[in-house]
């Protein structure tokens, strides 16, 4: 299973962060530094897979992709497919594309909610749940949908109060 | 996001002219915001977008270091409602409430939620009732018994219409397998057979093939519960072949997540019983031979297929591997890997290089494995403090314990603390990192197929001396056994062995002036050495025929003298007990036994705590070297 995302950007400022393993703080911080320093070292021809070792909580790969500006990272257990992992990484971006319209990494800053809510679509517990772009891209749109109607309608009760 | 473009224009827009004004202006603007926050948020007649506006920001907030303290109670309430929504009306609600449930970590939450998720489990809308599985997932790995009544219940959803439920089903088997009984399971060969075949034969809808490949991922998750369940058993390996091999057929002509699948169908053939795969390796054609796939994978350029083709190399076993599909371009290809800049792919190599050891090409790979061992870091010394805990109460007492004077070979050091075995340990769970693995393969290998005598000497004294944190008592032990038990190789003969340890120790101390390290909390595995070669001359010295025993003993005796390290004391003299006990017609010298007694008068018994905290030792040495010194003295009277 997947156990932790990270989404960060040349000069390793994590943009976004998933952790499907319970660790503490501390942790999570020293984890996120690690892979960070070691990914940012990497050369171009270097395959995308990384052996995280030495740490008791953090045992397993990595597996990472650069798109523009923002590398991928998802965090995987030893004996997982690497390069399914690898695809699921390319379809998670492939829906935030879709879903965003061209994305590129100020949408993610300026919309991490909304990247966060295209990731839980996609990842649950670990695992990708649904694979499908245009089911995830529905469901997140139907969402948005669900709150505005929500604030339009409660706009119009507070306006008939007022 | 106003909010949070507004911030950012800030910052960026002070950054020009002065960088101090633009931090300060950035500080005031989240101050203020922070405090219309604080107003807002409190006030009841909140629309729930609104509210949720007033969450982001909070987080933003804490992002940026800011005490939110005050927003939590009302993060709280709003995540309350979770109960609720799971019995709500609307799907969208159940929806978010069964992902909370997915990511929470508590455990004793799940039985109270345990009800409501099995009734979602049919409800009318898919996602619901993929969310569902999914968190029964999570449910399993927190607590299994409490999921396992119900299995048979979630068996029907692998029959579901929906392709991606059936895929939360499949996720939630594999981990049911992964982690329990497989023969529990048999039942799910069948269901798995179908479902392969039908997404092979491409009756999904359209959607759900990705670049040219039907359900990649559907496919990967029913091959991996496949390797479990076919495992052990034949028939049902069997009966499982055809349908990975029309798998096969269909992801060969695929490209990008068709190696994914590829990679996984020779992951799952070579976990099924060993004689599916020896049966395939013979045919020639790579319709039928699937591990004819390995060179195109091994020999790509691209670093990704390389890595997996040399992975898939170490998991087929020695037994399989035949002319058939072993090619020249296939061993340069390994060759090449093993030189390679990329690390991650050089390891594998590595690791490939290690099953490949057989007696001619031992030496070769030894020193590529040694050459590895010294380049790989350490890891900081908390690690291995773990390790010299658990196990150093139990070595420091029994250690050297004489049995009978007459067999040199039953005086084994350990008996109490963990065994170990040839494969690295883990004691408490502990995982081994990658330099204590390339050790463990080393001593490993070296003892099976070590050529000559002074080889192994040469290397493990090597290894011994340089190799640093990782080399631990546990590697001492393992080094030991060997002596005591014999090499596996054939190329060695034990006493001769033992003879040549000795000898060779016997070079060293003279060349060292009987000195070992200064301290023990350096770090340096100097130590480690001293113990072995102490205890190689306690038990074999009398083996050597260069010297006597006498002088043997003469050479401890200098020992003692020099080194004041409590540990390798207690090694010194319990090595001259042994020898002592072999010592009947000539008896102890009496400089030696002069030696011993003045030691004792030197170090008089004075085990007050202050004296036993200062040593930092976890036994009160002084009084366990008092107690050997004594025995030594007592022997030496009966022997002479």
């Amino acid at each position: 299973m997947i156990n932790f995302i990270l989404v960060f950007n040349r000069q390793g400022k994590i943009r976004l962060s998933r952790w499907y393993q319970y660790m503490t703080d501390k942790q999570k911080a020293s984890v996120s530094q690690d892979i960070v320093t070691q990914i940012l070292a990497r050369k171009r021809g270097m395959c995308n897979i990384l052996e995280l070792e030495g740490r008791r909580e953090a045992r397993g790969k990595a597996i990472y992709k650069r798109y523009a500006s923002l590398f991928f990272c998802f965090g995987i257990d030893w004996n997982d497919n690497e390069l399914s992992g690898l695809e699921v990484l390319h379809k998670y971006v492939e829906c935030l594309d879709q879903y965003f319209g061209n994305v590129n990494e100020l949408d993610i800053i300026y919309n991490y909610s909304a990247a966060y809510q295209v990731m839980d679509e996609m990842l649950l517990g670990g695992h990708a749940q649904e694979t499908n772009k245009k089911i995830v891209v529905k469901h997140c749109k139907g969402f948005d949908k669900l709150e505005e109607s929500d604030s339009i309608v409660h706009n119009l009760r507070a306006s008939n109060i007022a | 996001m106003d909010f949070s473009r507004k911030l950012l224009s800030t910052l960026t827009g002070g950054q020009t002219p002065a960088a101090e004004r633009g931090a300060e202006d950035a500080k005031a603007f989240s101050d203020e915001s922070l405090s219309a926050l604080r107003l807002s948020i409190s006030n009841p007649n909140i629309s729930t977008s609104a509210m949720k506006e007033n969450m982001l920001r909070l987080i933003y907030g804490e992002m940026m270091g800011q005490d939110v303290q005050f927003g939590v109670i009302y993060a709280l309430k709003l995540a309350q409602s979770g109960q609720t929504d799971l019995t709500s009306s609307n799907f969208h609600y159940v929806v978010v409430a069964l992902v909370t449930l997915c990511n929470m970590t508590l455990k004793d939450v799940v039985p109270s939620m345990v009800g409501h998720v099995l009734s979602a489990l049919s409800h009318t809308h898919e996602s619901v009732r993929k969310r569902a599985l999914i968190a029964l997932k999570n449910f399993y790995m927190r607590d299994a018994d409490l999921i396992a009544p119900y299995l048979d219940q979630i068996k029907k959803s692998l029959y579901d219409s929906e392709p991606s439920v059936m895929s939360a089903a499949l996720g939630l088997f594999a981990v049911v397998v992964h982690q329990h009984h497989a023969s529990q399971m048999k039942d799910l060969v069948p269901v798995l057979v179908k479902i392969l075949q039908q997404v092979v034969d491409g009756r999904l809808p359209k959607g759900y093939s990705y670049h040219g490949t039907a359900a990649p991922w559907i496919q990967i998750r029913c091959l991996q519960i496949m390797a479990q369940l076919g495992q052990q058993d034949l028939s049902a390996s069997r009966s499982m072949t055809p349908a990975i091999m029309g798998a096969f057929h269909k992801a060969r002509q695929g490209v990008d997540a068709a190696f994914a699948v590829l990679f996984e169908i020779i992951r799952t053939l070579n976990t099924f019983h060993p004689a599916i795969i020896l049966e395939l390796c013979q045919f020639v054609d790579v319709a039928q031979n699937p591990l004819l796939i390995i060179p195109k994978f091994a020999t790509s350029s691209n670093q990704n297929l390389k890595y997996l083709g040399i992975s898939m190399l170490c998991q087929v076993q020695p037994s399989a591997w035949s002319d058939t599909w072993w090619s020249q371009d296939l061993l340069a290809a390994v060759v090449q890997a093993l030189e390679s800049r990329d690390a991650t792919v050089q390891r594998r190599a590595l690791d490939l290089l290690y099953r490949m050891l057989t007696a001619d090409n031992s030496e070769n790979i030894i020193d590529r494995l040694v050459y590895a061992f010294f380049q790989e870091q350490d890891v900081s010394a908390d690690h291995y403090r773990y390790l010299q805990e658990g196990d150093g109460q139990e070595h420091s007492l029994p250690l050297d314990r004489i049995s009978s004077p007459s067999s040199s070979s039953t005086s084994s050091p350990l008996s109490l603390s963990g065994t170990t075995t040839t494969t690295t340990t883990t004691t408490e769970g502990h995982v081994p990192t990658r330099k204590e693995k390339i050790l463990g393969q080393i001593l490993d290998a070296a003892e099976r197929f070590g050529r000559s005598e002074e080889w192994y000497l040469d290397l493990i004294f090597d290894l011994l001396e340089r190799g640093g944190r990782v080399v631990t008592m546990q590697t001492a032990e393992k080094v030991m056994r060997v002596f005591e038990r014999g090499a596996r190789s054939t190329a060695f003969n034990t006493t001769h062995l033992r003879v040549l340890a000795v000898q060779k120790t016997m070079h060293l101390l003279a060349q060292r002036e009987y000195l070992f390290s200064c301290s023990r909390d350096t770090g340096s595995s100097q130590p480690t050495l001293a113990y072995v070669t102490l205890w190689l001359l306690g038990e074999y010295g009398d083996d050597a025929d260069d010297w006597k025993l006498s002088t043997v003993m003469e050479t401890l005796a200098r020992c003692l003298l020099i080194n004041h390290d409590p540990l390798i004391q207690t090694f010194i003299l319990s090595a001259l007990t042994k020898a002592a006990l072999r010592s009947a017609p000539n008896g102890v010298p009496k400089n030696v036994t002069g030696v011993v007694r003045a030691y004792l008068l030197d170090h008089p018994v004075s085990c007050t705590l202050s004296a036993r905290v200062q040593s930092r030792q976890p036994y009160p040495s002084s009084v366990d070297i008092q107690l050997r010194a004594h025995e030594f003295l007592m022997i030496a009277e009966l022997a002479s």
